[in-house]
């Protein structure tokens, strides 16, 4: 407990009634029962008061920022993570109780999961009433009899609270999946990022030290020299998406979802683009019961099929074992004492929360009496993600028809809830711009299975609730804290989880096996940030023109005509743009069509929202910096300075090329970014197959944009002088205007131009050079060992770029009778028919893996 | 007794080369109390990759496949020869009162209140209750309250293959008054586990019998679906709100679980397939 009687003012007396007041009456964690600051606390209370409101909003805004950066899921559009300036602070004496009794929990659950899935004593000695659980969907049947050598449970969370006088209880307990770890991990390397100094100085536990022995205990387990271990995880759109991508990436195992997977004779296998590789152990994400269409919930597709046989012939191949929610349970509550008596021969150091199981007609009679007084939960919580139980519902403040509805659910789903009295909650302080206040607290703790111990995570979550209300982590926009375990031994080791990886370097994970949807993925980050890239291009070329000069627009369709060969690659509809006549309007629709219309493939919304849906699939492939690009890419800059589709006709031109002026300047920023991002990976990503996938979907992609261009410029002549302004427009689109000036010093003529854009595979973006790169890597790329022949996407590639290598200038640039250029457009047509298909060639033969969705076959239906 | 030789023929086509698929059968008869297996065979074609037969929480006999190499098609022949043996029809009258039922369930093994509970089919609710109700008043015994709800399901409903499928909630089956036999099944379960009785799903197979005078075509039978209900003086009785029978000696049982999710005959995931196509053949006949 903590020690309130030695609590004692700092020596110079300045912590003192105004820096924090807890609330008359209630538990303080800081304050103890008697008001004074607690040992423990000395250090952050010091330094909040000796640390001026400027630099702790600082502070405070600095962790907003970072919080921002770890939890924003751009997938969900909101972030309503919050992190407090203010850790949650216990001495030792405290936390060694709450280890005891989390310990003892793991180690009860785990007793009463074997019976569970085993011979099923609880039922037959009376010690829970069978339909508490046989009315619990996540008891799964089809695992009866499975028992994992190690138990069932490697990661469980418990949730701590004191009542207003202090003592401890249990409010909740998640058994299923190592949710909210991600959150925790997060929390402290903001934290520490921000008031490090203050860290050591409190004499606080790391963490990571922990987290190092349970990788390696996971290693062990898995076996083998080289093991492959893997987070299986819901897909991105799933809410636990963000903390379990988080927690794989701290330590350092592969993040996979149900569709790499495959299981084949029994054995689970990661789909690669080498083909299928056999993994070693899973570490559990997914809920239990939408683990396998086959044999679990028939419409749940999170892991792959068969998964439940694999599992029975190897028990140990996933951690935790499914079908481990069921203790999670809260209608268990009242049963625990028993149980523990039953199981572990002793008495529960720390209760649950009282709680009444209504499966029982007595409670529930009770209940229903006394409805007014009670706080009724689902027995079974479905979500562990911190923050996100379900409120539950209060009879006192329910209309007439909930009531009622509230009643019939207690009468006729019972025993699938319990009720709950509040019984408040104990306070700790949190940081506000205008000092600390009293805030009530739940504390999540973590408990792991390593080497045969439970042993508990010196630290954890705490978060803000909502007293009088709730019993559980419920609150929506919870205020979060990092947990501080402040030990007596002042030297404690200093060991952060990154120095020890690097010193174990062997134990890394295996880079070879890229999974194929990695490598899909990275493919088209390449297409689409080159999509973008050039489309971009093209419109502050096309703009720059008419800033420039009043009349271009009219001298020249051919800008509108590039912009129109883009839009042209649609083959979805958007805006007719057949009936707009004047040019200048063109030109106008069809930025408009590109910056705007969201159903448009090649346009910018579609493109930057595939973009960003890749940058959080492939999170833990990019660096925080390619991140924080990708997923800030947006076409509204560019798209809010556009004038409306219908230009107002009698509008004086200069406005419109102020708008001009502004749209380019949006599309240079966004130029900037994907050169920065572009940058970034050509000179931090290694150079394996990753990077190669990526760089050749750039290569693919910035090939066809450049022969479309070519393409719709020249194809038809239109006369020397028009020509002469396009191939200036073409040199400056591709980026090689400066490269030809100082190679010829006169005006453009199409034959050099052509030499440049096409030929010279010394100019990095020219044709050539974009189908040297796309051969070259298509090489590299690993073949099966029966493939003698050269693969198809191999050969294709090497036959356009000979074609390319081939190709005479003056015979492209000749204009024959009817004013066409017909090598040139034969040349540029072909490459734009079998550039999309060397890209499906590619997809066939290295992602085709990725794209099997399995389909669930109709039951034979009974007459 | 009557011996009956069953076959059952499942068979698939699909529209497009199945890369890999899996399937859970419950295909195999259990062992009940009035049937006695006198032989059973499970063919599948194309070869599997692998079978592995096994008993399920219930004590189902089940078949897990799975085919590895590429296929368009999938048949899976059953079939079975039992002897099942006539049970006298319960006395429905002497049995516990259903209001007295639910207080004395904590002393019951799991075995029995675990078909009490909500399954994903069949789960207790207020309108199942008031359905219910008519036929359970007060001091009606649990037995004679589940014939009579029965025999208001065979009455009051339509039976209609074309309106139902097997997603279709109970609620709606209520509502719509018309389903198959399982939907019936699905129904009567629920309302009975609304007043906290005991229910489980059985799948099996009926005898038909041909209209008068003509001759029964082969393959015209199918499987069928009926519920199982729990009193302490009889044991599990059958009843089957399609045809208004109690304890058939033409009803063969394969599995029993707490509802169809549990025991159907074939459910599989494929992989690849595009469209399929199924075809089903059920002959049921009394052997000599």
């Amino acid at each position: 407990m903590n020690t309130s009687s030695t609590a004692t003012a700092l020596p110079d007396g300045q912590i003192s009634d105004p820096l924090y007041q807890s609330l008359p009456g209630i538990y303080d964690e800081m304050m103890g029962r008697n008001g004074g600051i607690a040992p423990a606390w000395k250090a952050v209370a010091s330094w909040f008061e000796h640390t001026s409101p400027t630099v702790q909003i600082g502070c405070a805004q600095k962790i907003e920022r970072l919080v921002f950066e770890n939890f924003f899921d751009p997938q969900r559009g909101r972030q309503n993570w919050r992190l407090d300036l203010f850790p949650l602070i216990f001495n030792a004496p405290t936390w060694a109780l709450i280890e005891r009794a989390a310990i003892q929990r793991a180690q009860l659950y785990n007793a009463i999961l074997a019976d569970l899935y085993g011979p099923m004593e609880v039922f037959s000695r009376g010690l829970v009433p069978p339909a508490l659980i046989h009315s619990d969907e996540s008891f799964l049947r089809p695992l009866h009899g499975l028992t994992p050598e190690k138990g069932h449970l490697t990661f469980m969370a418990l949730d701590f609270a004191r009542d207003r006088q202090g003592n401890w209880r249990i409010i909740d307990t998640h058994t299923e999946t190592p949710a909210g770890h991600g959150f925790a991990l997060a929390n402290r390397m903001v934290l520490s990022e921000v008031a490090g100094r203050l860290f050591r100085r409190s004499g606080a536990l790391r963490v990571g030290p922990f987290y190092q022995s349970l990788i390696n205990d996971l290693l062990n387990r898995a076996g083998g020299d080289d093991p492959l271990i893997a987070v299986l995880a819901p897909s991105p759109g799933d809410s636990a998406f963000v903390g379990h991508s988080f927690m794989a990436r701290y330590m350092r195992q592969k993040r996979v979802q149900g569709s790499d997977l495959r299981v084949v004779d029994n054995r689970v296998y990661l789909k690669t683009i080498d083909g299928l590789k056999k993994i070693d152990l899973l570490v559990r994400a997914i809920e239990g019961h939408r683990a396998d269409p086959l044999e679990l919930a028939p419409d749940a597709f999170d892991g792959p099929v068969g998964l439940v046989e694999a599992c029975r012939q190897n028990p140990n191949i996933m951690v935790n074992a499914l079908g481990t929610a069921v203790v999670e349970n809260r209608g268990l509550s009242g049963f625990l004492e028993i149980l523990s008596q039953r199981f572990l021969q002793e008495s529960l150091i720390i209760p649950d929360t009282p709680r009444l199981w209504l499966g029982d007609p007595l409670a529930r009679e009770q209940v229903l009496a006394e409805l007014d007084d009670h706080i009724i939960h689902n027995a079974q919580e479905g979500t562990g993600s911190p923050g996100e139980a379900a409120q539950g519902r209060s009879a006192a403040a329910l209309s007439v028809e909930m009531r009622a509805e509230l009643e019939a659910d207690i009468r006729f789903k019972g025993p699938q809830l319990v009720a709950e009295r509040p019984v408040g909650f104990a306070t700790a302080p949190a940081w506000t711009p205008n000092g600390l206040i009293a805030e009530p607290y739940a504390l999540r703790v973590y408990v792991s299975s390593i080497d045969g111990q439970f042993q508990v995570m010196p630290g954890g979550l705490a978060l803000s609730v909502d007293d009088g209300t709730t019993v559980a982590l419920s609150s929506t926009d919870a205020r979060s804290r990092d947990v501080w375990v402040v030990s007596d031994d002042s030297e404690m080791p200093n060991i952060s989880l990154r120095r020890i990886t690097a010193e174990h370097a062997t134990i890394q994970r295996r880079s070879a096996g890229l999974e194929s949807r990695t490598a899909d993925n990275l493919f088209w980050l390449g297409r689409y940030c080159e999509r973008a890239d050039g489309t971009l291009r093209i419109i502050r070329q096309a703009l720059e023109r008419s800033a420039a000069d009043l009349l271009a627009l009219s001298t020249s369709q051919r800008p509108i005509k590039a912009l129109r060969a883009i839009l042209e690659k649609d083959e979805t509809s958007g805006h007719d743009l057949a009936d707009v006549d004047a040019e200048a309007d063109l030109l106008w629709a069809s930025l408009n069509e590109l910056c705007t219309s969201s159903e448009r493939m090649q346009g910018l919304p579609k493109t930057f929202e595939n973009i960003r849906n890749i940058a959080i699939q492939c999170r833990d492939r990019l660096s925080e910096d390619s991140w924080r690009i990708l997923t800030g890419l947006s076409a509204e800059k560019v798209a809010f300075q556009l004038p409306a589709p219908t230009v107002d006709k009698d509008a004086p031109p200069s406005a419109a090329i102020t708008n001009a002026l502004d749209i380019i300047e949006a599309a240079e920023d966004l130029l900037d970014r994907l050169g920065a991002f572009a940058g970034m990976s050509h000179e931090n990503m290694t150079r394996n197959n990753g990077w190669l996938f990526m760089d050749l979907g750039r290569r693919v992609e910035r090939a066809h944009q450049l022969a479309t261009l070519l393409l719709s410029l020249f194809e038809t002549s239109e006369g020397e002088d028009l020509d002469s302004d396009d191939m200036f427009f073409a040199l400056q689109t591709a980026d090689s205007y400066i490269t030809f000036r100082s190679r010829y010093r006169f005006a453009p003529e199409l034959h050099l131009v052509l030499d440049l854009l096409v030929i010279d595979e010394n100019n990095p973006r020219s044709l050539a050079y974009q189908l040297a790169r796309i051969s070259e890597h298509i090489g590299k790329l690993p073949k099966s060992a029966d493939d003698a022949m050269r693969a198809p996407d191999q050969r294709l590639a090497l036959e356009l770029l000979t074609k390319v290598r081939l190709a005479d200038v003056a015979e492209l640039s000749e204009v024959s009778d009817n004013g066409e250029r017909e090598t040139l457009g034969a040349l540029l047509r072909e490459l734009i028919r079998e550039l999309p298909h060397l890209s499906e060639l590619v997809s066939r033969q290295y992602f085709s893996l990725a794209d099997e969705q399995p389909q669930r076959l109709h039951f034979s239906t009974n007459r | 007794m009557s011996r009956y030789r069953i076959s059952h023929r499942t068979a698939y086509s699909y529209g497009a080369p199945v890369i890999q698929s899996n399937h859970l059968l419950h295909l195999s008869p259990r062992v009940v109390d009035n049937q006695r297996i006198v032989s059973h065979t499970l063919d599948i074609e194309p070869a599997l990759a692998s079978r592995r037969d096994r008993t399920d929480f219930f004590g189902n006999p089940t078949t897990l496949i799975s085919l590895e190499r590429e296929h368009t098609e999938l048949s899976v022949q059953s079939s079975s020869e039992i002897d099942v043996t006539d049970v006298a029809p319960p006395a429905f009258e002497a049995t516990t009162p259903w209001q007295g039922f639910p207080s004395g369930r904590q002393a019951l093994p799991a075995e029995i209140i675990q078909f009490t509970c909500p399954s994903r089919y069949a789960s207790a609710s207020a309108l199942l209750y008031e359905f219910a109700r008519p036929s359970f008043p007060v001091g009606m015994p649990m037995l004679e309250g589940t014939r009579q709800l029965m025999q208001r399901i065979f009455e009051e409903f339509q039976f209609d293959n074309t309106t139902t499928d097997v997603s279709t909630p109970v609620e709606q089956v209520l509502q719509q008054r018309s389903g198959v036999c399982q939907d019936f099944a699905h129904l009567q379960i629920a309302a009975l586990r609304s007043m906290g009785l005991p229910a489980r799903y059985v799948s099996g197979y009926i005898l038909t019998h041909p209209p008068e005078g003509e001759v029964k075509l082969e393959g015209s039978d199918a499987s069928h679906a009926w519920l199982s209900v729990w009193a302490p003086e009889t044991g599990w009785v059958d009843f089957d709100p399609t045809n208004n029978l109690v304890n058939s000696p033409e009803h063969i049982t394969i599995a029993y679980g707490r509802d169809f999710g549990d025991v159907s005959p074939i459910s599989g995931v494929l992989l690849g397939g595009g469209k399929h196509t199924v075809s089903v053949a059920v002959d049921v006949r009394p052997s000599d």
